[in-house]
């Protein structure tokens, strides 16, 4: 099932979004790289309604003035969320995405069932991680198979425009303190996603939420780097679709019935 | 009568209250555990002295409630240092195990320790299933089919396959054969009536445990010889082991205060994590087939739990007090039970060592004398 692009206006100006299928709505926020439609996202949306916004500036679309920080990204996809996805729904964020979708959810506790964070950005615990600025090892810490790329590369000014953009929404946070205290009143339930070869997101990050998000389980993907999607696609749309569908149960193993 | 000095081998020193299953190892300090285990093998090597008969460990993962993944490895080590007591494993898990490591391992234990070995063949708690990523649905076939295959690695001296449901061996030869023939005594747990059926019908020790009261008990056992008599045989008490927690001290008031304060640990930190994770499979698998049967199992734990120590004495749930008042608490068990065997949890929660060592004093002195000809 394809995806449209489609525009919507805001209180603070108009957002571009992605959205494809049908079913239950998933709100899809992407990393810093901007959109991607990797594999487990289109399979998605055989089962799910699933909406991606563009966070400003990000894939090539105009900046909106006031929006100069995370927080007020997260406002704006608060709003966004509300007039379109729906009162409740799930929420799968990428690396920056799940910056943004951890603040969500804990601005907005009853906004969010069932939330997945990928690669989760936003907890550099001494400085650790972090995309290097060699393009070849940039290439390393983002695909331990980077033959599974589908889709060409974006342009170059994209890349760099999407760079600018997250720089300047996260202004050189490592670790955002004010998150992590308020990540036990994050009430939905949470699925952490990890890459055993990912050196962008220190193990640290995984644990530290873990450890503070109520009802969170956490799942190290095996040879997967930073893009855990384009690496391991089968087994993150298969927990993916485990969490969206069985929450917390998905940790059982359903033998020959399932 | 016979006695299991059984160690769960808890880990005493949990801080806080641990909100799920599995549990975090977060400020679990290893060294502390070293010594843990260097103490709990202590207790159970001395048992042997002390006038227990057998010396047992079962199986647990991922939580302070035992830290004992593989019993087998405290077995062994039973097994070197020990010379007459036998050594109950109760057991391990088998539906989550290869069953032919397991038809190994205890025909390693069984001939290091002279023909010493008590197999235990469990089907473990509900939530176990998930530490290995086991279907809780299959509990009972893989159960049913890995007994079958052990016993078939241990009695036959030619090599064979196995074309199973769950099992598939081409080529399976175990080395060494248990000394015990035709093979170590099993047990099995038979504290319901879709497990009395397999532990009767396979001539096993069935074990009854978290009981809730005598009558209930009772009902369990008579059921089972029923069954039993259907496949042609009669129990006798030496098939029939009951589990209780025990605290022997010098006055009742001193074994009731230890007791309370040992099951507060065990109840509300050992315990507690597992109540949502046991209920997740409850709810979301055929673990037992019938639904009534899962209800009883949560309601047992829960009517164990509201309980006060003189209602647990009472209700013949547990076995606390001084001497003279545990003899007469294990002379009911098995006047009304007809049970032989007695799997006494020495070590509940975290009740202090000293506690745990005066209370084998007191049974080799005061209780064993009375009881053992029972």
């Amino acid at each position: 099932m394809s995806f449209e692009l489609k525009q919507a206006e805001l209180s603070a100006g108009r957002i571009s979004y992605h959205v494809g299928g049908s079913g239950k709505p998933v709100l899809h926020l992407h990393p810093a790289g901007g959109v991607t439609m990797s594999r487990p996202l289109q399979e998605l949306t055989k089962t799910h309604q699933v909406f991606a916004p563009v966070a400003p500036g990000f894939d090539g679309t105009g900046p909106i003035a006031s929006i100069t920080a995370l927080s007020d990204y997260v406002g704006l996809v608060a709003e966004f969320a509300g007039r379109l996805v729906g009162d409740r729904f799930d929420v799968i964020g990428s690396s920056f995405g799940s910056w943004v979708a951890l603040w969500l959810a804990a601005r907005h506790p009853k906004m969010v069932d069932h939330l997945i964070l990928e690669v989760p950005a936003g907890f550099r615990f001494g400085g650790k991680g972090g995309l290097p600025v060699d393009p070849d090892e940039r290439m390393k810490a983002l695909y331990a198979h980077p033959e599974r790329l589908e889709a060409p590369g974006k342009p170059a000014e994209i890349m760099a425009a999407n760079r600018q953009t997250y720089e300047r929404l996260i202004g050189g946070v490592m670790v955002d303190e004010e998150l992590s205290a308020r990540l036990a009143s994050i009430e939905a339930v949470t699925l952490i996603l990890l890459g055993t070869e990912d050196p962008v997101v220190p193990p640290e990050a995984g644990a530290h939420l873990k450890r503070h998000i109520p009802a969170s389980q956490r799942v190290f993907v095996y040879d997967a780097a930073h893009s855990i999607a384009i690496d391991q696609p089968e087994r993150v749309f298969r927990l993916w679709s485990a969490f969206l569908e069985r929450g917390p149960g998905f940790v059982l193993n359903q033998g020959a019935a399932a | 009568m016979k006695f299991n000095f059984f160690h769960l081998m808890p880990y005493p020193d949990f801080e806080g209250v641990p909100h799920e299953w599995p549990v975090s190892t977060h400020g679990v300090d290893s060294r502390k555990v070293h010594e843990l285990y260097r103490s709990y093998v202590e207790e159970m090597v001395d048992a042997e002295d002390y006038g227990f008969d057998w010396l047992g460990c079962n199986e647990h993962h991922y939580s302070p409630y035992g830290l004992n993944p593989n019993p087998n490895l405290i077995a062994s080590i039973l097994a070197n240092r020990t010379k007459k007591a036998k050594i109950a494993i109760v057991g391990n898990l088998l539906p989550l195990l290869n069953p032919i490591r397991v038809a190994e391992e205890y025909a390693v234990i069984d001939v290091m320790s002279g023909g010493r070995l008590i197999a235990g063949f469990l089907r473990g708690i509900p939530h176990e299933y998930i530490a290995y990523n086991i279907p809780p649905s299959e509990s009972r076939s893989r159960l049913r089919e890995a007994t079958e295959l052990i016993i078939k690695a241990w009695t036959e001296d030619e090599p064979f396959g196995w074309e199973g449901e769950h099992y598939q061996f081409p080529a399976v030869s175990i080395w060494p054969k248990p000394i015990q023939k035709p093979h170590p005594r099993i047990l099995m747990s038979a504290s319901n009536e879709e497990s009395a059926e397999f532990v009767a019908k396979s001539r096993a020790i069935m074990g009854v445990t978290l009981i809730q009261d005598i009558a209930s008990a009772k009902r369990a056992i008579e059921h089972f010889k029923t069954v039993a008599r259907g496949y042609g045989w009669q129990p006798t008490p030496d098939d029939i082991l009951v589990g209780q927690q025990i605290c022997i001290a010098d006055t009742d008031e001193e074994a009731r205060e230890h007791m309370a304060r040992a099951q507060a640990y065990f109840h509300q930190t050992l315990m507690r994590p597992q109540r949502s994770a046991q209920q997740l499979v409850l709810q979301q698998s055929r673990y037992y087939t019938g639904s009534e049967v899962g209800e009883n199992f949560q309601k047992r734990l829960a009517t164990l739990r509201g309980r006060t120590v003189e209602e647990q004495i009472e209700a013949g749930s547990i076995i606390c007090g001084g001497p003279q008042s545990v003899v007469k608490q294990i002379k009911r068990l098995r006047n009304e039970l007809g049970c032989g065997l007695l799997n006494l949890t020495v070590k509940v929660g975290n009740m202090p060592t000293q506690v745990v060592r005066r209370g084998m004093e007191l049974f080799r002195d005061r209780v064993a004398p009375e009881v053992a000809g029972l």
